[in-house]
C-alpha cells in the first residue's frame, strides 16, 4: 500500500502532459488507486482495533516518514475519499461549459490540484509528525487555493483567492508556534509532544498553560474550520470556487480544522474546565451567527457557506459537550457528546456536499446564484430540487434523515446533564439545549427560504425560465450522498455503534451497550422507515382517489384576470427574511438601500432599490485592521526600486551584518 | 585529494572575478560542476547506489553538462557573449572585484575557524560560503540577466558544498528539492530571458524596472 | 395502543362538540356533533385545482403532513396507566421535531 501511494504521488506530476478530456482521465485513475489503497488500510484498522504504523520514507527531512493510522484517522480517511468520489465524479461535467475557453494546462492544473488536496487531507490525518503535518497542511492550504481560483480570469475571484490564502497562512503561523511552544516545553515536535504535557501546569493571567496552548493550536485550526471570530474566509472562498471543490472544501476540507482539534484534545494530559466552556461558548456563538447570516443572504452558494459556519458551531457544541464530559467525569455525557460531534461531521460531510453539488448545478445552467433571480426550477430541473430538498431537510435536522440523528444524540447528552447536580453544569446545558434548538429552528426557517425560492414559484429570469436538467454523471454524483442520508436515518443504531468503536479507544473502561439512547436510535430507525411507507401508501391511496375526480391547472392569483404577474406577486429571499432582518440586526451591517419620495410627486415615477448586507465582524473588525495595516505598508515602498541588483543587495547586507553580529557575539 | 578539488573549486570562483568573457563563465559553470562530483564522491563513506546515481544525476549530468549546454545555446542566440558591450555595463572594476573576493574569502576563513568543531569542515564550509555570497555580490553588480542565472548557479552550487560541509549526506528531499529548485529557476529564467530579448531587444535588468507596479 | 386510539377518536368528535357548545351558548340551534364527519365525506367527493405555479412540494405536503401527525400521535401517552405506544429515552426529542 506504501508503494501504491508513493507511486501515485509521483506520477500525477504527469497530468500536465495529458489533453483536456485525457487529464481528467488519468487523474480519475490515480485517485482511484489512492482511494482504495488508503480505504483499504483505514478499514483494516477499524475491523482490527490495531493502529497501523508504516515507515514510507526512510530519510525525509532527517527524519523518517511514519503514517500512522488509529480508528480517529481511519474514520477521517473514509470521509475524506467518499466526498472526494463524489467531488470528482461531478467535476466532469460541471467543468465541462469550460471547456472551450480554458486551455489543457487549466485543466490539468485543476485535476492536479485536486488530487493533491485528497492527497494531502489523507497526509494530515495520517502523520503526528509535527513537520510533516505542517508541510500536509501547508500543501492543503496551497491546493486548495489553486482550485478556488479555477476562474481566474474574473478579478474578483482573485482577490477573494488572495484573501483566502492570506487567511490561511494567518492560520498556520499560529499553527507553527503552537507546536513550537509545545517543543520548547516537552522537546517533542507533534502531536506527541502534547501527550508530554505536564498535568498540573502553572497559572497564566488565572488560567492554566495549557489552556493557552489549546488556544494558540485552536486559532490555528480554528481559521480552516472557520469558527466565529475566524470565519470570514469562508463566505467568499465557498461561492468563488467551483461547485464541486465548495462541495469537497466545506463537506471535508475545514473538518480538518475540526480533526485538529480533536486530536488536540484527545492527546492533551487534561482537559480543563475553562477548555469545554470556551468550546461550548464559542461554537454556540459560531451557530448562531452563521444560521443568523445566511438567512439574509441572497447568494445561494454564500448561503451555504454561512450554513457550513453553522455545522461548525453544532459539531462545536458537541465537543464542548464531550469535554465537559469528561471534565466532570461522566462518562455517558461525555460519550454522547463526542458521538455527536463526529457523526454530525459525517453527516455535515454528507448534505453539505449535496447542497453544493445541487446549487452547482443551478448555477451552471443559470449562470446566476443570485436567489432574486431563480425560482420555478423543479419543473425544469425536478431531480436537482429533489437532491437539494433532501439536503435542506438533512440539515436541518429533521427526522428521517441523518442531520437529526447526531443533534438528538447531542441533546441526550444535555438532557443527561440537566439530571446531574451542581448549579453551574446543568446551567451550561441548558444553555447549550436552547442555542441548539434556536440554530436547528433558523436553519429550518433557512431553507424553506432557500428551497422556496429557487424552485418553487414562478421563474424570476430568463435564465431560470430556460434552465434544463443536468447530466447524467452530476446526478450519479449526487445520488451517492443522498444514498447514506437516507441510510444513517433509518439505521442509525449502526454507525451509532460504529462511532462508539471509534470512541473506545478514548473510553476504554466504558461499556457502550449500557447507553440508553442505542434503543432510542432503533425506534428512530423504524420510525423513519414508517414515515417513508405511509407517506408513499397515502400518495398512491390518494392518486387513486383523485383518478376518478376532475383536476384543473390554473394559474395562481388568476380569478380569471389575466394580466396579473405570478412573478412580482411572490415572496423573494430578500421580502421572505425581511422580519427577520430586524431582529437579527446585531450580526451583520444592512447596506440597503431605502426608497424616498419627493414632495411634489404625484405619480410615482419608476424606483430602484437594493438590498445587501455584509459581515459584521469582517466589515468592522477586519476591514478597518487591514487598512491600517495597509497604509504603513506603502510607506515601507520606498525600498520597492524595481531592479533586481537592488532586491539581491538586501539580502546580501542581511547576510553579512548577521555574520557580523554572530563573530562579535551580540546576537 | 579532497583538498585539492576544493582549492580548484576555490580558484574557480577567482577566475570568475577576474573574467569578462561569458563562454568562459559558462565553461567554470561545467567545471564546477564536475568538482562538485568529485567533492562529493571524497565524501560519500558508504556507497550506496541510489545515492551514488542521484548525485552523480544531479552534479555530473545537470551541474556538469546540461545547464552550462543550455546556457550556452541561449546566450548565443541573443548574442551576449559580445565581450565589450558587457564590459561596459559592470558598475565595478575588476581589480577591485578580486580585491572584494579575497576579503570575502578571507574573512569566511576566519569565520569557518571561529566556528571550528567536529561536524564542520571548516575548508569545505569557507569555500561555500564565499561561494553563496560571491554569487550574490556578482548579481548586484551586474546588469546582464545571463550572468544573473550564472550566478545563481554559483550560489546553488554553494549551498551543495554548504551541505556536504555538515553532514556527509543530504536527506532525499532537500536533495530533491535543491535539484527541482535549480532545474526550474534555470528554465523559467532562460525562458523569461528569451522573452525579454524578443519584446525590449536589450538584455539589461533596468528594463525590468518598468514592470513594477 | 389505547391512547392512541383514545387520540384518534377525540380528533374526530372534539370539534363537533365545540361547535355544538358554541351554538348553544349563542342560542342557535346548531350543527350535529357528527358535522365534521359529514365534511369529510364531502371533501372527498370533490376534484382538486392545482395551479401552474405549484409543483409536486404543494400535492406532496398536505400527505406528509398527515403521516407526521399520525406519528407523533404515537408517542403521546395518556396517563400514568397507559404508555405511550412507542416510548424511549428522549421521544419527546423527536414529537418535537
Amino acid at each position: 500500500m506504501n508503494t501504491v501511494i508513493l507511486v501515485v504521488f509521483v506520477l500525477s506530476w504527469f497530468t500536465f502532459v495529458f489533453s483536456k478530456k485525457q487529464s481528467y482521465w488519468y487523474i480519475f485513475l490515480l485517485e482511484l488507486a489512492l482511494w482504495i489503497s488508503t480505504s483499504y488500510l483505514a478499514i483494516n484498522v477499524l475491523i482490527s482495533g490495531n493502529e497501523y504504523v508504516s515507515e514510507l520514507i526512510s530519510n525525509f527531512y532527517f527524519h523518517p516518514l511514519i503514517i500512522k493510522i488509529d480508528k480517529l484517522s481511519a474514520f477521517f480517511i473514509l470521509i475524506i475519499n467518499f466526498t472526494s468520489l463524489s467531488s470528482f465524479i461531478y467535476a466532469k461535467q460541471y467543468l465541462a461549459p469550460y471547456l472551450k475557453e480554458k486551455s489543457a494546462f487549466n485543466f490539468a492544473l485543476h485535476y492536479f490540484n485536486f488530487f493533491m488536496l485528497n492527497f494531502a487531507m489523507l497526509f494530515v490525518v495520517m502523520l503526528s509528525d509535527g513537520i510533516a503535518f505542517l508541510l500536509a497542511w501547508e500543501l492543503m492550504s496551497l491546493s486548495s487555493f489553486l482550485l478556488v481560483i479555477f476562474e481566474s480570469n474574473k478579478p474578483d475571484i482573485i482577490k477573494t483567492g488572495i484573501k483566502y490564502l492570506v487567511q490561511m497562512h494567518v492560520g498556520y503561523l499560529f499553527l507553527v508556534a503552537g507546536f513550537v511552544i509545545v517543543y520548547a516545553v516537552t522537546g517533542d515536535f507533534g502531536f506527541e509532544g502534547i501527550k508530554h504535557l505536564v498535568e498540573k501546569t502553572p497559572l497564566i493571567v488565572g488560567l492554566p498553560t495549557n489552556f493557552w496552548i489549546f488556544i494558540v493550536f485552536f486559532i490555528g485550526f480554528g481559521i480552516k474550520a472557520g469558527f466565529f471570530p475566524l470565519h470570514s474566509w469562508l463566505p467568499h472562498a465557498h461561492p468563488a470556487a467551483p461547485s464541486h471543490v465548495s462541495g469537497l472544501m466545506s463537506g471535508i476540507m475545514i473538518k480538518m480544522g475540526i480533526y485538529g482539534i480533536i486530536r488536540i484534545l484527545f492527546n492533551l494530559p487534561e482537559l480543563n474546565l475553562s477548555i469545554g466552556i470556551f468550546i461550548l461558548l464559542i461554537s454556540i456563538f459560531t451557530g448562531v451567527f452563521g444560521v443568523m447570516s445566511a438567512i439574509v443572504q441572497h447568494d445561494l452558494k454564500k448561503l451555504l457557506a454561512f450554513h457550513s459556519i453553522e455545522n461548525i458551531g453544532i459539531i462545536g457544541i458537541g465537543i464542548g459537550l464531550g469535554v465537559l464530559g469528561e471534565v466532570y467525569h461522566q462518562p455517558v455525557i461525555a460519550v454522547l457528546g463526542w458521538a455527536g460531534a463526529l457523526l454530525h461531521i459525517l453527516n455535515h460531510s454528507l448534505f453539505k456536499s449535496l447542497l453544493f453539488y445541487a446549487a452547482g448545478s443551478v448555477y451552471i445552467k443559470t449562470h446566476t446564484r443570485n436567489l432574486n433571480k431563480l425560482g420555478g426550477l423543479i419543473k425544469k430541473m425536478p431531480f436537482t430540487a429533489f437532491a437539494f430538498l433532501i439536503g435542506a431537510i438533512a440539515i436541518s435536522g429533521i427526522p428521517p434523515f441523518n442531520g437529526f440523528i447526531s443533534e438528538f444524540i447531542i441533546y441526550n447528552g444535555f438532557f443527561d446533564g440537566i439530571k446531574q447536580g451542581g448549579l453551574a453544569f446543568p446551567m451550561l446545558m441548558m444553555f447549550g439545549i436552547l442555542a441548539l434548538a434556536l440554530i436547528g429552528g433558523l436553519a429550518m426557517f433557512c431553507f424553506t427560504k432557500a428551497f422556496g425560492v429557487v424552485f418553487l414559484g414562478t421563474a424570476r429570469s430568463k435564465e431560470a425560465e430556460h434552465a434544463v436538467e443536468v447530466a447524467p454523471s452530476i446526478r450519479f454524483a449526487e445520488i451517492l450522498p443522498i444514498f447514506w442520508i437516507i441510510i444513517i436515518g433509518v439505521l442509525p443504531v449502526y454507525f451509532f455503534n460504529f462511532i462508539n468503536s471509534i470512541l473506545q479507544e478514548r473510553f476504554p473502561l466504558f461499556e457502550f451497550k449500557q447507553l440508553a439512547i442505542s434503543n432510542s436510535l432503533k425506534w428512530i430507525g423504524i420510525i423513519g422507515a414508517i414515515l417513508w411507507l405511509s407517506i408513499w401508501l397515502f400518495y398512491v391511496i390518494r392518486k387513486l382517489i383523485l383518478k376518478r375526480k376532475k383536476v384543473i391547472y390554473a394559474d395562481t392569483w388568476g380569478c380569471g384576470y389575466t394580466a396579473a404577474n405570478p412573478v412580482t406577486n411572490q415572496y423573494n429571499a430578500s421580502s421572505f427574511a425581511a422580519n427577520f432582518k430586524r431582529i437579527a440586526n446585531p450580526v451583520f451591517v444592512d447596506l440597503s438601500s431605502e426608497i424616498t419620495y419627493e414632495d411634489k410627486e404625484v405619480f410615482p415615477v419608476k424606483k430602484s432599490y437594493k438590498t445587501h448586507v455584509e459581515d459584521k465582524v469582517e466589515f468592522k473588525f477586519i476591514m478597518p485592521i487591514a487598512n491600517n495595516i495597509l497604509h504603513y505598508v506603502k510607506k515601507i515602498a520606498v525600498l520597492q526600486t524595481g531592479k533586481i541588483q537592488d532586491y539581491i543587495l538586501y539580502p546580501l547586507l542581511f547576510i553579512i551584518i548577521m555574520i557580523v553580529l554572530t563573530v562579535l557575539n551580540i546576537i | 585529494m579532497n583538498a585539492l578539488f576544493i582549492l580548484l573549486f576555490a580558484v574557480s570562483i577567482f577566475y570568475f572575478s577576474i573574467s569578462v568573457n561569458v563562454k568562459t563563465y559558462i565553461r567554470l559553470l561545467g567545471f564546477q560542476g564536475v568538482l562538485l562530483f568529485l567533492i562529493a564522491l571524497n565524501g560519500l563513506h558508504e556507497l550506496s547506489y541510489i545515492h551514488l546515481i542521484f548525485i552523480a544525476l544531479e552534479t555530473l549530468v545537470f551541474k556538469g553538462i546540461l545547464i552550462p549546454a543550455y546556457l550556452l545555446n541561449i546566450s548565443k542566440k541573443n548574442k551576449v557573449t559580445n565581450i565589450k558591450n558587457f564590459k561596459a555595463r559592470r558598475k565595478m572594476k575588476g581589480f577591485y572585484l578580486i580585491l572584494t573576493t579575497t576579503l570575502v574569502f578571507v574573512s569566511t576563513i576566519f569565520l569557518g575557524n571561529l566556528l571550528k568543531n567536529d561536524f564542520l569542515d571548516v575548508k569545505i564550509f569557507s569555500t561555500a560560503i564565499t561561494a553563496v555570497l560571491m554569487g550574490l555580490i556578482f548579481i548586484v553588480i551586474n546588469k546582464n540577466i545571463t550572468i544573473h542565472i550564472i550566478s545563481f548557479i554559483i550560489i546553488e552550487n554553494g549551498v551543495f558544498l554548504l551541505a556536504l560541509a555538515i553532514g556527509n549526506e543530504m536527506p532525499m528531499m532537500v536533495n530533491t528539492a535543491i535539484l527541482l529548485d535549480l532545474f526550474v529557476s534555470v528554465l523559467v529564467l532562460g525562458v523569461f530571458f528569451n522573452k525579454l530579448t524578443y519584446h525590449f531587444h536589450n538584455d539589461s535588468t533596468d528594463i525590468l524596472s518598468k514592470l513594477k507596479d | 395502543m389505547v391512547s392512541f386510539l383514545l387520540i384518534l377518536f377525540c380528533a374526530i368528535v372534539f370539534p363537533g362538540i365545540i361547535a355544538k357548545t358554541k351554538a348553544k351558548f349563542s342560542g342557535r340551534k346548531g350543527a350535529s356533533i357528527l358535522q365534521p364527519w359529514f365534511d369529510i365525506f364531502k371533501l372527498f367527493k370533490k376534484g382538486s385545482i392545482f395551479s401552474t405555479t405549484t409543483s409536486i412540494i404543494f400535492q406532496l405536503s398536505p400527505i406528509i403532513n398527515f403521516v407526521i401527525l399520525i406519528i407523533a400521535v404515537l408517542f403521546i401517552p395518556f396517563g400514568n396507566k397507559f404508555p405511550a405506544f412507542i416510548h424511549f429515552q428522549g421521544d419527546f426529542l423527536l414529537f418535537i421535531c
